[in-house]
């Protein structure tokens, strides 16, 4: 009280502060946490901000033995993107992009929820962290462990799928070399990695609902479904509103890792997306510049996306900012 | 309960600690190299002055053995007073992304293999490598060595800019399975019609006698799959340049494509054709072949024949019996797929930042001119005198140390081999195998001439080719629209310009006239 006083008479005595000295004064007064802040701000500013100078690449030709700064402007400037935007698999990608991306959004949303309202509710504990557990080991396997998995039980000629349908009467189904079937292998074992891993943030965020809430509820004589229709997913909307309104942000990246290594040619009609296509086209070809065009056009999609989201989002109340 | 909540949380720890030991080691592993490379170098340079060289090296490969280790390096760094310091990426991806990102970074080895002819052309325009020319007469011995000719294949607008190794020989061949074949009554097919009805019957006839319908007739990995029944055509892989009746052709334009193209079909639609050659990578295919789920394969020799995988494939079965299949017959005669008149098994090449310093450029000369020299060349081929191989007259005759231990010396082959002589040598065992496929005739073809020209992109054109061939292959589209498909690729692809300049460039070296 008293200090927030004394800045006011200090205010009221020099009225014509310039708003930096202003600025700079409100710093020194909250300098511990400005202290703590600063390496939080020098990383971003260090491994973020300062290499977006490379960015400019994308308007040049770039030449490894000039350098950024010295290779020559791209003429016209936008030869790079017009070189995207020319290609005849530009709009095919696009759709890829953003299909694989909608759908791993769509259908990943849910399953982490869930899994984490079932742990939740899962009163045998052993039980339930033996399965946390099991469901979060696949999230540090890496694709190629992944794919090596999926190739043995779906593979047409000797996965353990397909043999089954064979004993069954069944004929083998191609999974992983039909153009039907591998989007839904994409999201199903993008989700599958991902379960458990996803689970743990919301859970997280129901250990810190009020328990009074559920205590009232039950007073109220409210059940197990109604208290988690009313109490615990209220209580983390806010979550999945700001983890949907974050991935949108990366809405362009549908997972270059999954898709490069499980890809066949017999699939990219479905398959083939922006940054497997910059993959084979920019940086196996040492274009550079293509490949941060592309880079940026993604950059700028995403931020676009972002906004737009957080703008709506705050209609019902829930933004990030 | 608590005890099997200790046991999760156990499981867990186990779990990421053994991935951040494996990210360690895979650290430590290139510290020590780091760590004992300038260790190994001192005591070089305590027996021979201070005139030690460091020179780095980087290329594809496997097995290298740690420097304290390696003894082809202790002998070249005593030879030539260099500290060699050699590193190996598995595979081709990995080295070309590797190789990029140290590229873009302007962290250059000394000496290193470039992957392909596309990727010299890039490194040259983007004035990385050095031009060589003036300095061949530095580098007599290993133009002895490789031969004049060879040069050709890493010469673009009349300068040099890489060493290619000395020509290779052709390795893959379809093998068959001899024992499939027996049982089913039937003779190793001579003609496309034998072939097609082979593989038909090893899907259908159940020739592992397991009462399943679980084998495939044919294997292999994309289109290569195929290369001989091309070849029974007369014509080449997809997209290959090759001189025909003295004139110049791609074999997308030839007109025989349509017929081979046709044929395949029929093969595929048998059913005998293991449907996952599109998406068998790496060696996915010699999997199969060694558990005996395929009976005919299209594979290089070493890996269906070096001891590691007979072994296998004894222990799978011990009575499966692989034999090589010499090409069937067709119409276009009878040609084992394509050879590339072009093709290198690597070439090295110099950065143009070692243009300054003198010293260290003499002695990757030195390097190469060792390697390509008698002394050099029969070090990097077989391992030391006396240990590994012992002189006979001039035959070389292995030791059991050999097998064991010099399997590695291939790495430091920057300049190649004489390849018969070698493999003869060093695969006794395989010796009939490379014979075989060594004789076979093939399709010369000289891609490796090629350099794409600018507006044109290879990798799109590339996925266009092999996505519409594999619609015909399978079916999909009808081969009457072969013809709607070249315009397609020409008029969406820039093919066109692509053509004329291939075939400028093969005329300028003196194809086709």
């Amino acid at each position: 009280m008293n200090q927030r006083a004394a800045v006011h008479s200090v205010q009221e005595t020099v009225p014509r502060r310039s708003a930096l000295s202003e600025f700079g004064r409100r710093v020194w007064r909250f300098k511990a946490f400005y202290l703590m802040l600063l390496p939080g701000l020098l990383y971003y500013i260090v491994f973020k901000y300062i290499p977006m100078y490379g960015i400019i690449i994308a308007f040049k030709d770039y030449n490894m033995m000039d350098g950024i700064w010295s290779s020559p402007w791209a003429s016209p400037w936008n030869k790079h993107f017009l070189a995207f935007f020319e290609s005849p698999y530009f709009s095919q990608l696009l759709t890829n992009t953003f299909l694989i991306s909608i759908y791993k959004l769509i259908f990943g949303m849910v399953p982490p929820i869930a899994m984490a309202l079932l742990l939740n509710e899962c009163r045998v504990r052993w039980f339930k962290s033996l399965v946390q557990t099991l469901t979060y080991m696949p999230h540090f396997l890496s694709w190629v462990i992944i794919y090596g998995i999926l190739m043995s039980l779906l593979s047409q000629s000797s996965g353990l799928v397909n043999q089954w349908l064979e004993d069954a009467g069944g004929t083998a189904v191609p999974f992983l070399t039909s153009t039907s079937y591998f989007r839904s292998i994409l999201v199903g074992s993008e989700i599958w990695q991902n379960l458990g891993w996803g689970a743990i943030i919301y859970l997280a965020a129901i250990a810190g609902i009020d328990p009074t809430l559920y205590e009232a509820a039950r007073v109220d004589g409210a059940g197990r479904m109604r208290m988690i229709w009313h109490v615990t997913l209220p209580g983390i909307r806010t979550v999945i509103v700001m983890l949907f309104i974050l991935n949108l942000g990366h809405i362009l990246d549908a997972g270059f890792e999954q898709i490069y290594i499980m890809y066949n040619i017999q699939v990219y009609a479905v398959a083939d997306i922006l940054d497997t296509w910059v993959f084979r086209t920019g940086l196996q070809q040492l274009n550079f510049s293509l490949a941060s065009a592309v880079g940026l056009f993604k950059a700028a999609i995403g931020l676009v996306l972002v906004l737009g989201s957080n703008k709506l989002a705050k209609r019902w109340g829930e933004g990030i900012w | 309960m608590k005890r099997m909540k200790a046991v999760s949380v156990m499981l867990t720890v186990i779990m990421i600690s053994c991935g951040v030991l494996a990210g360690c080691s895979s650290g430590n592993s290139s510290d020590k190299d780091a760590n004992n490379a300038p260790a190994s170098g001192n005591a070089g340079s305590g027996a021979s002055a201070a005139s030690t060289v460091k020179l780095d090296i980087i290329e594809t490969g496997n097995n290298l053995p740690s420097p304290d280790k390696d003894f082809i390096k202790k002998e070249i760094d005593k030879a030539i007073h260099s500290d060699l310091n050699l590193t190996v990426y598995a595979s081709g991806d990995d080295y070309k992304n590797q190789l990029n990102v140290r590229l873009a970074s302007g962290n250059l080895p000394d000496l290193f293999q470039v992957p392909d002819r596309a990727s010299l052309k890039q490194f040259v325009e983007q004035g990385l490598l050095l031009d060589l020319t003036p300095y061949m007469d530095k580098l007599q011995p290993v133009k002895d060595f490789i031969g004049d000719e060879s040069m050709k294949k890493t010469t673009m607008d009349g300068k040099a800019y890489a060493i290619p190794k000395a020509p290779n020989i052709p390795y893959n061949t379809y093998w068959i399975r001899k024992d499939w074949l027996d049982k089913l009554g039937l003779q190793p097919p001579a003609t496309t019609d034998e072939f097609l009805n082979v593989v038909k019957a090893f899907a259908e006839q159940d020739p592992d006698g397991n009462g399943k319908k679980d084998t495939t007739g044919l294997t292999g990995s994309k289109l290569s799959t195929f290369a001989p029944i091309f070849g029974a055509f007369g014509v080449a892989d997809p997209n290959t340049f090759y001189v025909k009746d003295g004139k110049l052709v791609n074999s997308l334009y030839d007109p025989a494509m349509k017929d081979a193209l046709g044929f395949i079909n029929k093969i595929i639609a048998t059913g005998g054709v293991d449907p996952e050659i599109m998406a068998n990578s790496g060696l996915q295919h010699q999997e199969k072949a060694i558990k005996g789920q395929a009976g005919i394969i299209w594979i290089d020799w070493p890996n269906l024949s070096k001891d590691q995988f007979t072994e296998q494939i004894k222990k799978v079965n011990p009575n499966a019996d692989w034999m090589q299949l010499a090409p069937p017959k067709g119409p276009g005669g009878q040609y084992d797929g394509p050879f590339d008149a072009g093709g290198t098994s690597g070439m090295y090449a110099i950065p143009k930042a070692l243009e300054n310093n003198k010293e260290k450029l003499q002695k990757v000369f030195d390097l190469l001119n060792y390697v390509s020299g008698k002394d050099g060349s029969t070090l990097v081929q077989f391992g030391i005198q006396g240990t590994h191989y012992n002189l006979e007259g001039e035959k070389v005759v292995p030791t059991e140390l050999m097998g064991k231990e010099a399997g590695f010396t291939w790495l430091y082959q920057f300049t190649g081999r004489p390849e018969m002589s070698y493999l003869q040598t060093k695969f006794a065992p395989q010796s009939k195998y490379i014979e075989f496929a060594n004789s076979q005739p093939r399709i010369q073809i000289l891609n490796g001439f090629l350099s794409n020209p600018d507006g044109y992109n290879p990798a799109d054109a590339a996925r266009f080719i092999e996505e519409e061939f594999v619609n015909f292959i399978y079916g999909k589209s009808p081969l009457d629209g072969y013809d709607a498909f070249l315009k397609k690729l020409e008029s969406t692809m820039n093919f066109k310009t692509y053509m004329d300049a291939s075939i400028k460039q093969l005329e300028e070296l003196g194809y086709g006239k």
